[in-house]
């Protein structure tokens, strides 16, 4: 799944770190959904989305 | 930040992991001389149990404050620990039936699946770079 956390995280000029603290995550975690290794947990989806301002759809999207 | 589970590297764990290697090696060691059954060597052999316990436990509670990648990373470690542990016990039961040495395996279970489980830990991790 491509997804645009990374796009929207530079624009606030946060760390990776900085927004695993405010999502409660490791940083590793963050990585992994910006590389898109992971996809995450609905709940997770939805944080990521209420921390932006965005609605899910807005920030992930299927492959292809 | 959450801290990202459980981290075999934190001075508490290190600390307690060491002091229970003490405790185990020690006790076998006082042990040693003492008549097998007698009621000093099983004291002694309780004292070794509970500290692996310690170690057990603390390593189970220390995955509770893991998130969910984190999580998934152990559970896939733990998986192939699990399974390359079951290996290794049934297969070299078979070579027992079949003459080979006997092992104790229960001093070198715990061991075995925490290398196992340190391994999977390093390829699951890769796995989410």
């Amino acid at each position: 799944m491509r997804n645009r956390v990374r796009e929207l995280r530079t624009q606030r000029e946060w760390s990776q770190a900085e927004l695993a603290e405010r999502l409660d995550v490791s940083r590793q975690t963050v990585n992994a959904i910006e590389t898109g290794k992971y996809d995450p947990s609905l709940p997770l989806a939805f944080s990521l989305a209420r921390l932006f301002g965005r609605r899910i759809e807005e920030l992930f999207e299927p492959e292809g | 930040m959450r801290r990202a589970g459980l981290d075999c590297r934190d001075p508490r764990f290190v600390g307690v992991a060491l002091v229970a290697a003490v405790v185990i090696a020690g006790a076998a060691w006082l042990g040693r001389e003492l008549p097998p059954g007698s009621p000093a060597r099983l004291g002694l052999a309780v004292v070794q149990a509970m500290a692996t316990t310690l170690v057990i436990v603390l390593t189970v509670w220390g995955m509770r404050g893991l998130d969910e990648l984190q999580r998934r990373i152990h559970l896939e470690a733990l998986a192939g620990a699990f399974a390359g542990t079951a290996i290794l016990v049934s297969g070299w039961g078979f070579l027992e039936i079949a003459g080979a040495p006997a092992v104790r395996w229960g001093l070198w279970i715990w061991p075995i699946m925490s290398v196992l489980w340190a391994t999977g830990l390093i390829v699951a991790r890769r796995r989410y770079r």
